[in-house]
């Protein structure tokens, strides 16, 4: 009884901290551009209202994988220690929460190719090519920790992170988290990189309930990564709120940099992406292995 | 009488009836496949339910000089029963699926060679002496060359640089035996491995050339790099039931013979370099499986076509498998048997539901076929699970294969290693995802009249799909036999229960996983379904959608393939062929001129003046 | 007939919430639909009520049906209102769209679209003014709120008239 409550406890701040990360990113950035903006709590407005139209289904598969990615993230969301509790008793293994990651990012590419738009090939593909620039640029990171901690648990990472602003990997690992910051601009969706399948192009012909999974998987994306990078780098924090807050620096940070930025063509977005962003973490990864 | 004997026999008379008396009625030769596929799996079966090991010997009736009477050695061993049962499985889901098409240039032709080619089969994985291992690995060889060049298109390239590789392969065998006969002076394989063993002790001169003729024969069977060019061209070009065998069941023969012959080797009395607890050649060997891994990831990933990115991904899958087996030294070993095991099953299902595919609608192209999900559901819905138990997506076993690569190459601090391998992973997402989109996904108005899923084809598959699912949730159903068969070889085991894994002190509780998963996916569509505002949908109305396949993940192509054209192995060998090609003609033209007469002659008798001063 | 189509209470609270994120499709048919974009840019900054356009039917709530349309373009219009999800409103901008404008001669524009949808504001004007259209989403939100606005439910219980009339233009028989 008290893993479901967990389960429940957890999708339900995933969902809520993402949709209201998501809001003050919109109203953010359209105070930086000198407009107002709707109010910060306008995505849950949005999804409630998707929600109470009447949708005709017309692809069963599209809806389906939408919904499978959606659960993979949660999945891989309960098995990140906040502020060291976990819905069950399991280690974190970083292996397995990347693996859940891709699972949910084909999975989306996949319903979202069912759409009916004209167009959507572009959006997918640019998609798909980010997934792999990210992909390897966090199975780098993945590494470097691991060689570190002797372990890929993140449990062990975040108990090694005890003890003070010093111990934080974002002290002792700087490398790997510049490479990590410039990654989850790619995956959040935000410029220079553009649109992971953000488009409205890529989402045409869909009804409002399936749209309006669409806005819960970015949602999501946007917790699970702030999350992640919160247990990795800036030592896991020791509640909640503090867990929290620690993930609304980092997600700020990456909002605030936004519209300095235009956005790049694939080519070039890609080239950074491995080639700086993978070179970084792939320092780091020769630091930890050789000299630290 | 040994079952195995009668499987081997009945094989082998299947396919002479086949040949010689079944020119006419054609069809029959499939049933009578079924028929031998059948029994072959009732054979496994009483093999790994009964308890005392089989093994039995043969007189031949004739002497050979200095040998006396032959003997013929058949016995069951762990590893061998493991990857016979897998064959003969998949053997039985190609035989049922044969069956479901009526086709007149069905290549019919291919069932009797194939029977013939199942004696061999057994006869490999339960060879007691070198004599019946050869004799199989031949007619293995043999028979497959005349399935894979017996289609009826133009190409029988495939067949020659199939049997080229096959007789450098077998050379190097023959190679390798010998030293092993003539040390231990009898043809019994254990005695052999027994001589082998002791060759460290005399100087490493002898075992290393032992294990690189070993290597070269192996690797050339399992396709894996350098050797690895025969196996995709041998893929697209051959019949599509036996592209289901060579990526099920083909590549495995050069990974049991390694298994048997070249890793004992080096377990004990090795004492020589190693690297990192290693031995060095064993580490050598593992080098080119990554490479072969790397390589072969990239070219599916450009494929355009179903079968290629099915030959180039399987390929990728076995270097990995080798490279955990070697590197994971205790525990490994299990992992790449889990891993060998996942694999074969993940493939055959997928070439199997790739090509009903292929059958339904003739087409090959991703660019040509899409829109084939509401068509062919059933077929669409399997071959998902199968490419996404290849793309390593939790839940399927494919997860629960590269979870314990990983583990076991952390645990022995292998990361680079381990960084290569989730690159192989994450790259196998991108071209997974092109093959479900391009064949199955969007929609097209040349297939409307498409009655694809025959109950046949679906059932062919449906098992494996089944197994595969319940190994990715519950993998102790697997371990635990495979446990057994790592400790007959003198591997470490690993812990699990049914439903959770422990390596090195790294829990993983696959079931939770599966649970969670699929818990919240049905979390999400009772969400989805709670408002109860969903109402019928318009007839579903043909909306176009540019399909632009060949050039989609153009940027990461051309990152890419600046490192693969800078060398090239295809490149490297058609060299030498045409370096040899000019040197031959320049020896002919020189053959054919008038004045060669003389130069010989004068030649012949400065040579034998200068014999007859030496001596 | 009216009162029964009157949502209830608790669909009035539904309602609120719907009004606090309406999104628009512009269905755009001629000049008329001059003045939308600039109803709808960031001067006037609509967004901060929850107003955004939209360019999928699908997800609209709202579409603003403007301009002079003609025999060919109606069965788009159509199209798009039935692709919209329920519940739906219709604001059609202009005078074209009202009884045909300076159209009204003309053998292939429509006269009138409240014939072929149900329309539930009409903005007079040629083109509407941006203030008018601003006007006009506010107090439909009004009518969303106090659950009058609901012609929407008439397409579904009159279907059979507006498709008369739509067989009957397409036809050629029609005024």
């Amino acid at each position: 009884m008290n893993i479901a409550l967990g389960i429940i406890v957890r999708v339900s701040i995933a969902l809520v901290t993402g949709l209201l990360f998501a809001g003050i990113a919109r109203k953010t950035l359209a105070r930086l551009e000198r407009r107002y903006g709707p109010p910060f709590w306008q995505e849950f407005f949005d999804i409630i209202k998707l929600f109470l139209k009447r949708e005709r289904v017309s692809n069963v598969f599209g809806l389906s994988c939408i919904i499978f990615a959606i659960a993979s993230l949660l999945a891989a969301s309960m098995f990140i220690p906040v502020g060291n509790g976990m819905p069950f008793d399991s280690p974190a293994c970083l292996i397995t929460i990347y693996y859940l990651i891709m699972a949910a990012y084909l999975a989306i590419l996949l319903g979202l190719s069912e759409s009916n738009g004209l167009y959507s090939i572009f959006s997918n593909a640019r998609a798909g090519i980010f997934i792999i620039g990210y992909g390897l640029v966090f199975i780098t990171i993945i590494i470097s920790i691991t060689v570190r901690y002797n372990s890929s648990s993140l449990i062990a990472v975040a108990s090694g992170q005890i003890g003070g602003f010093t111990h934080w990997n974002i002290v002792t690992m700087p490398v790997g988290f510049i490479a990590s910051m410039i990654m989850l601009h790619g995956v959040l969706t935000r410029k220079p990189f553009g649109a992971l399948i953000a488009d409205e192009v890529s989402v045409t012909g869909f009804g409002s309930k399936t749209y309006a999974f669409v806005r819960f998987f970015y949602a999501i994306n946007i917790y699970i990564h702030t999350a992640l990078i919160t247990v990795l780098f800036l030592g896991g924090g020791t509640g909640f709120l503090d867990f929290t807050l620690k993930q609304f620096l980092l997600f700020i940070v990456v909002v605030l940099l936004e519209p300095v930025f235009a956005r790049y063509r694939i080519k070039r977005a890609l080239g950074i992406f491995l080639f700086m962003a993978g070179a970084l973490a792939f320092v780091q990864l020769i630091l930890n292995l050789y000299i630290l | 009488m040994n079952l195995v004997f009668i499987a081997i026999a009945l094989s082998l008379i299947f396919g002479a009836i086949s040949i010689v008396f079944l020119n006419r009625v054609k069809y029959i030769r499939w049933i009578l496949f079924l028929i031998n596929s059948a029994f072959q799996g009732y054979v496994a079966l009483r093999i790994i339910f009964s308890d005392s090991p089989l093994v039995d010997t043969f007189v031949l009736p004739f002497e050979a000089p200095a040998i006396g009477m032959p003997k013929l050695l058949l016995q069951s061993s762990q590893p061998g029963v493991f990857f016979f049962s897998i064959s003969v499985f998949i053997t039985l889901l190609i035989a049922i699926f044969a069956l479901s098409s009526k086709r007149k240039d069905h290549c019919e032709n291919i069932a009797s060679s194939w029977m013939i080619l199942m004696a061999g089969n057994a006869g490999i994985f339960f060879a007691g002496d070198w004599i019946t291992f050869l004799l199989c690995w031949e007619i293995v060889s043999w028979s497959a060359y005349f399935i894979i060049s017996a289609k009826n298109e133009e190409k029988t390239k495939a067949g020659i640089n199939f049997f080229t590789i096959s007789l450098i392969s077998t050379s190097a065998l023959i190679g390798a035996i010998f030293i092993g006969i003539t040390g231990a002076d009898s043809f019994l394989i254990a005695d052999s491995i027994a001589y082998y063993l002791t060759l460290w002790d005399k100087g490493p001169v002898m075992a290393i050339l032992t294990v690189s003729l070993f290597a070269v024969s192996f690797f050339a069977k399992a396709a894996v790099f350098p050797f690895h060019s025969w196996f995709i061209p041998a893929f697209k070009q051959s019949a599509d039931e036996f592209s289901v065998f060579l990526c099920g069941v083909f590549n495995k023969y050069g990974i049991f013979a390694l298994i048997v012959f070249v890793l004992p080797i080096f377990t004990k009395s090795y004492n020589g370099a190693t690297f990192a607890e290693i031995p060095f050649p064993i580490f050598i060997l593992c080098v080119l499986a990554v490479i072969g891994a790397i390589w072969n990831a990239i070219s599916a990933f450009r494929e355009n076509k179903i079968d290629g990115f099915i030959a180039h991904s399987s390929v990728s899958q076995i270097g990995v498998i080798l490279c955990v087996m070697i590197l994971g030294r205790n525990t490994g070993f299990v992992s790449a048997l889990v891993y060998l095991l996942a694999h074969s099953i993940a493939f055959a299902g997928l070439t199997l539901t790739a090509s009903g595919v292929k059958i339904a609608t003739g087409e090959e192209k991703f660019s040509k076929l899409g829109g084939l999900s509401r068509r062919m559901p059933f077929t669409f819905v399997l071959f998902c699970i199968f490419a996404l138990s290849i793309a390593a997506i939790p839940p399927t076993s494919g997860f629960l294969s590269q979870w314990l690569v990983l583990q076991n190459l952390f645990r022995n601090r292998f990361f680079i290693t381990s960084l290569v391998v989730l690159f192989v992973s994450t790259i196998s997402i991108l071209y997974i995802f092109r093959a479900i989109y391009g064949i199955f996904l969007g929609d097209n108005k040349r297939f409307s009249s498409i009655r694809g899923d025959k109950f046949l084809r679906v059932i062919s598959a449906v098992i494996p799909a089944l197994i595969l699912l319940a190994i990715g949730i519950a993998p102790g159903i697997i371990i635990r036999p495979l446990n057994e068969t790592a400790q007959s070889l003198g591997y470490n085991t690993i812990i699990s229960e049914t439903f959770f894994v422990v390596v090195s002190g790294s829990v993983m509780d696959f079931g939770i996983l599966a649970a969670s998963v699929f818990g919240l996916t049905a979390f999400g569509i009772a969400f989805y379904l709670i408002g109860g505002r969903v109402s019928k949908s318009r007839a579903a109305v043909y909306s176009p959608q540019l399909r632009i396949h060949d050039k989609i993940f153009q940027p990461v192509e051309d990152v890419f393939s600046k490192i693969l054209d800078l060398f090239s192995i295809d490149k490297f060998f058609n060299g030498i062929g045409f370096e040899f090609n000019r040197l031959s003609s320049a020896l002919q033209r020189w053959f054919n001129s008038p004045q060669f007469g003389i130069i010989v002659l004068v030649l012949m008798i400065a040579g034998i003046l200068i014999i007859g001063r030496v001596l | 007939m009216k009162n029964l189509l009157i949502d209830t209470t608790f669909k009035r609270v539904l309602n609120f919430l719907r009004t606090r994120s309406m999104w628009i499709y512009n269905g755009v048919f001629g000049c008329g639909c001059a003045e939308m974009m600039n109803a709808l840019n960031n001067v006037y900054a609509l967004e901060r009520y929850g107003i955004k356009t939209v360019f999928d039917p699908a997800k609209a709530d709202i579409m603003i049906a403007g301009g002079a349309i003609s025999i060919k373009a109606l069965p788009l219009l159509i199209d798009a209102y039935e692709s919209m999800a329920e519940p739906r409103w219709v604001i059609s901008a202009g005078a074209c769209a009202i009884n045909g404008g300076i159209f009204t001669a003309n053998g292939c524009i429509i006269s009138s679209i409240a014939d072929f949808i149900p329309v539930d504001i009409t903005i007079d004007g040629c083109p509407p003014s941006f203030d008018v259209i601003i006007e006009a989403l506010f107090k439909l939100s009004q009518l969303i709120e106090k659950g009058e606005a609901v012609a929407y439910k008439r397409y579904i219980l009159d279907n059979d008239w507006y498709k008369t009339n739509l067989s009957r233009v397409l036809e050629g028989d029609y005024e």
